[in-house]
This record gives structure tokens, sequence and C-alpha cells, in this order.
């Protein structure tokens, strides 16, 4: 195994598990309206989710391609992180479209919805972005 | 198609690991494999290296079939 995809399979078990314990997180401490309503929940869940991104987003695949020594990465490694961002793209418009298409239909009635769910949006979607760029490195080495 | 004779080279050089190969050419094992597997074709500049690390012009490690 590549030391690239290594760490690309390393940030994408490291985010599933930190993903999941975001989820249950949530779900535990009540879900939507305690999010909206209690600041130390909102602090809580940002804060676990700003310490993700860095982890898995920065310090993850990008830091080893930028910092691996000549052995380590060479041009096909650093051919399937450039093409990692079509995973990234797909996986980040499937999520905004469930998303507008899940919330317009679940609040169509109303005609408006809760200002958290903009915040949620951003926060899976920028979950999701991290993540798919692990998949797609390690779907290059699939491919490659 | 570009193939390439890389493990026939290395067997030639009493089998010249994947690694030290690697290690000559400035790249990875796994990048030695994928090549050696067909499922990777070098930058022109990798295929100079490959060659110079085995001493050879780049047709000897190198075919073009049309």
């Amino acid at each position: 195994m590549a030391p690239l995809q290594k760490r690309a399979l390393v940030s994408l078990v490291l985010g599933l598990a930190w993903t999941a314990v975001l989820v249950v997180l949530f779900i535990v401490r009540g879900g939507v309206e305690e999010f909206a309503s209690d600041s130390t929940t909102r602090i809580l869940l940002s804060g676990l989710f700003v310490a993700m991104l860095v982890f898995t987003g920065i310090l993850g695949v990008p830091w080893k391609a930028r910092t691996a020594r000549g052995s380590e990465v060479d041009e096909r490694d650093l051919e399937i992180l450039r093409r990692a961002p079509q995973v990234q793209l797909l996986a980040v418009m499937l999520t905004l479209a469930g998303w507008v298409i899940g919330l317009t239909e679940y609040y169509w009635d109303e005609g408006c919805m809760p200002v958290t769910w903009p915040y949620l949006m951003l926060f899976s979607t920028l979950l999701v972005s991290t993540l798919a760029q692990s998949l797609g490195v390690l779907l290059g080495y699939r491919g490659k | 198609m570009i193939y390439n004779n890389i493990r026939r080279l290395r067997f030639d050089r009493g089998e010249m690991t994947q690694e030290e190969l690697a290690r000559l050419a400035g790249c990875t094992r796994q990048t030695v494999i994928a090549l050696e597997q067909g499922r990777y074709v070098p930058s022109l500049e990798l295929a100079f290296r490959i060659a110079r690390a085995f001493g050879v012009s780049l047709e000897e490690v190198f075919e073009y079939h049309v």
C-alpha cells in the first residue's frame, strides 16, 4: 500500500468514526431543537466538527502529499490526488441535492425553515467533502 | 498501447528488487508494481529515469504498438 493510500485510508476510517460520534452526540443532546437553543451544545459540536476538519482535511491526505519525501509520493500519487476532487464534487452535489430537496419538501407548507438547518447543511457538506477526498484517493488507487 | 520490459530488465540484472528500482528511478515501489502490471503509463520524465536506472535506452524499456 502506497504511503498516500495508507494516509487516505486512515483519514477515511477516523473521519467516519468521528462523524459517527458527532451524529450520536447530536442526537443524544437533543437534536435540532437543542442545537438551536443551547449554546453549549452548539459550541461542543462545532468544536468537534472543526477538530475533525483540521485533522482529516488538513493533516490527512493534503499534509502527506505536501510533506512526503521523494520516495513516498511520486507522480502517480499526485495524479491520483489531482483526480480525487471529481469524487468530492459528486459527493458534495449529491449531499446538497439531498438536503435541498428533503428540506424543501418537508417545509413546503410552512414556506420557511428553522435557521439551524443551513448551519447543519454546511457542517454535513464540509464533512462529506473531507471524507470524499480520502475516498477519491482510495478509488484512484483501485483504478491505477 | 505502450508496453514495458521492466520485469525482464530487473530479472536480467540479477533480480533487482522493485524497491531498488524505485529508489534509483525516484518513484514508489507501488508505482513500479503498477508499471509492471501495465496499469500505469509513466510520464516521459519517469520513463527516462527508469531507462537510466537500467542503463539502457528508452526504447529498450518501453515499446509502442498501434
